[in-house]
């Protein structure tokens, strides 16, 4: 069988019996204070954890980046802990501090300077964001942005926080909670 | 190295099963105890007294309050939270490419299959791919990537592909970049330690690209430790071994370099500096070639990075002076952020540059201005940039963002303007568009314009529509004008097809700090990709 026959098949095969929700990749990363955090770390400390891949001169993580700040204020007494994981490296990481500190965002920083990371998350670009519960578990993804998708994660939040399943439901949206 | 990791993998999938049934418990101590009442507490008590840890697993006529162990259980303090036994994690991704570019005549598919496998302390990352970012490429389908990594309570082990940076890379910085195909990684062992607050790191590591001879080979340590609350500093060491230019297999002709260099940050309040170098002493080679051997003259560098930020504000300064540090293991910060430019030459680049981050107006917008220049020592390779941005406030229903750009590049001047838009039609759809006027005057010709325009649409994260034209009138280019339309389709957060129909100009893309020229395309793109 020629190989990319072969690759359709198993990953057909794939998506029809085995896709749900897969593990997060653990991780050890330093924030901008040069402390360490490993994924174990995070949820340890939330009933959801929101990770966002970022990177310095991304118009879409920033406008993202904004909401994200919003969110946090409103969900953090509720548990929900978010991270931005940045991507860049050693060449472009001194810009990193300088814009988180001068738009006074508040949530941790970690820095993914070797990419590591983003390989282990298959994240080739930014943005793109993860939730994950605290048995590790990732139970919804988002890759890139336009305005007007965040609504997108407040009604994961919510659906979580509320203790419904969360599921991507095309045929779901335009209700007030995704179908359960 | 690959096969033993592909054996070691295989082994611990197959025992996993086995581990996780595995149900004989030896109690010998009070952490045994606990841990086992941890590891079967239902998920809802969150606490257990020691005549509950004594009563489980102590036999009667065994049990003596005034004697070991039970002594030592009723002196511990004890917060019994229950724990998930282990078990098998996995994620991965299937990655599917069909290419078909009338420019260079390939025609190809290509395939991808990713592994990310965790198991307690244990993980691992396995890659098999012959996707290659430009699609006039073909590359072999080969076992590309494969890690296996064994964390330890102040300690972690690596084997198999890795990276790694030390301090901000004038030594050492390997590290993989998918989008322009850049990958200096290695094949070898990393151990890091925590030592008291410090950390070492030692590495062991061999390459080989397709198109060299024979294998590269580093070895590197490093040791990094705060000597104060406010002061961090690192010490590092590595030697590279590579083949120089024009080496064959019959005539191996190995270069080797011997590196040194340190670190120190220090912080103060919203004040932070930053300053790294490293010294390269190169073993004399008679006839070396110039590209990768001055004739054994040794190199130095330095780069220093200043920061101050304040309510609403960010200053960061930047200084770097690179003599003949280069060499295959190592990308270096380039102080410029053009992103047309955005590189270092490690040979002779002597540059500073600074930014300001401000929002001014306390609305969520920024201001980023930017400057920058760099040359070599002798004058001779003059490069300044300049860079006003915007940002609008991210609530707004509108965003925007608006740049202009001041380049002068080895005589050649840039002139560019640039506009991003982006606007909620209503709850589901989006509005995007990109406007780019680029005029570049090189002083001994009249001066040329080129322009971008895109336009997006954007259903939900579900479908999104885009069409990008470039134009230019550039004087004796045989194509003027490029159109390239997108389609993204996402059934759900697994899957993803894409397809791009039309052509694109030949174009020079950096990011961090390494450049690829990405050649001209014109033909047929198409992407599936589904994750597990």
């Amino acid at each position: 069988m020629r190989p990319h026959v072969f690759a359709i098949v198993v990953a057909l095969l794939l998506y029809g019996g085995i896709v749900h929700a897969a593990s997060a990749p653990n991780f050890e990363l330093e924030d901008l204070e040069g402390d360490e955090y490993s994924l174990e770390d995070l949820l340890d400390e939330c009933e959801l954890l929101v990770i966002d891949f970022w990177q310095v001169g991304c118009k879409p993580c920033n406008e993202l980046v904004a909401h994200l700040q919003e969110y946090y204020d409103e969900y953090q007494d509720s548990g929900v802990e978010f991270v931005i994981i940045s991507r860049d490296t050693a060449l472009t990481v001194a810009q990193v501090e300088p814009f988180f500190r001068s738009k006074k965002y508040t949530f941790r920083v970690l820095l993914d300077t070797e990419l590591e990371v983003s390989k282990d998350y298959g994240v080739k670009s930014a943005p793109a964001s993860f939730m994950i519960d605290p048995a590790g578990e990732i139970i919804w993804q988002h890759y890139s942005y336009k305005s007007g998708q965040e609504e997108e994660y407040v009604e994961v939040i919510e659906a979580y926080l509320a203790g419904e399943e969360v599921e991507f439901d095309e045929e779901a949206e335009g209700e007030e909670e995704p179908a359960g | 190295m690959k096969h033993l990791l592909c054996v070691a993998i295989a082994a611990l999938v197959a025992a996993a099963p086995l581990l996780a049934l595995a149900d004989e418990i030896v109690i010998e101590s009070a952490d045994d105890a606990f841990d086992e009442l941890r590891r079967i507490a239902d998920p809802e008590y969150r606490g257990a007294t020691v005549e509950d840890a004594i009563a489980q697993f102590y036999r009667d006529g065994e049990v003596d309050e005034g004697t070991y162990p039970a002594t030592e259980m009723w002196e511990r303090d004890f917060d019994l939270t229950p724990t998930d036994p282990e078990r098998l994690g996995y994620s991965g991704r299937i990655y599917l490419r069909f290419s078909n570019d009338d420019i260079s005549g390939v025609e190809k598919w290509e395939h991808e299959y990713e592994l990310s496998l965790q198991y307690g302390s244990w993980d691992s990352y396995l890659r098999w791919s012959d996707v290659n970012a430009f699609p006039n490429t073909n590359d072999p389908f080969r076992w590309e990537k494969a890690r296996v990594r064994y964390r330890g309570d102040d300690f972690k082990v690596t084997a198999g592909s890795l990276g790694a940076l030390f301090g901000r890379g004038l030594a050492l910085n390997l590290y993989e970049d998918r989008v322009l195909e850049h990958d200096n990684e290695i094949e070898g062992v990393k151990a890091e330690v925590e030592i008291g607050e410090g950390d070492l790191t030692v590495l062991w590591g061999t390459r080989k690209r397709r198109d060299e001879p024979q294998h590269s080979t580093v070895s590197a340590a490093r040791i990094s430790a705060p000597l104060t609350d406010d002061v961090d500093v690192g010490l590092h060491a590595a030697q590279v071994e590579f083949p120089a230019l024009g080496a064959t297999v019959e005539s191996p002709d190995m270069l080797e370099y011997d590196l040194v260099g340190g670190n120190v940050q220090v912080r103060s309040g919203p004040f932070k500096l930053y300053a790294e170098t490293v010294g390269v002493q190169r073993d004399a080679v008679e006839y070396g070639n110039p590209a990768w051997d001055f004739e054994g003259k040794d190199g130095t560098g330095t780069y220093v990075n200043l920061g101050l930020t304040g309510d609403g504000y960010a200053f960061t300064g930047e200084y770097k002076d690179y003599q003949g540090i280069g060499h295959p293991f190592t990308i270096l910060p380039p102080v410029r952020h053009w992103s047309e430019a955005a590189s270092a030459d490690p040979y002779d680049d002597v540059g500073y540059g600074g930014s300001v981050l401000w929002d001014a107006l306390g609305d969520g917008s920024l201001f980023d201005i930017h400057y920058a220049q760099d040359n070599a020592k002798d004058g001779e390779r003059a490069y300044t940039e300049a860079s006003l941005i915007y940002t609008s406030p991210a609530a707004d229903r509108l965003t925007w963002v608006g740049e202009y750009w001041y380049v002068l590049e080895l005589g050649q001047k840039h002139d560019i303007q640039r506009l991003s838009l982006s606007r909620p039609i209503d709850e589901e759809w989006t509005a995007s568009s990109f406007l780019e006027r680029e005029e570049i005057d090189p002083g001994f010709i009249p001066p040329w314009e080129d322009w971008i325009v895109e336009g997006e649409l954007t259903f939900q994260s579900v479908f999104n529509v885009s069409y990008t034209w470039e134009t230019t009138n550039e004087p004796d280019v045989e194509s003027n004008h490029w159109g390239i339309w997108e389609f993204k389709y996402r059934p759900d957060e697994n899957q993803e097809l894409a397809l791009a129909m039309g052509s694109r100009r030949e174009g020079l893309v950096c990011s961090g700090g390494v450049c690829r020229l990405e050649p001209e395309f014109d033909g047929v793109k198409a992407d599936y990709l589904v994750r597990f």
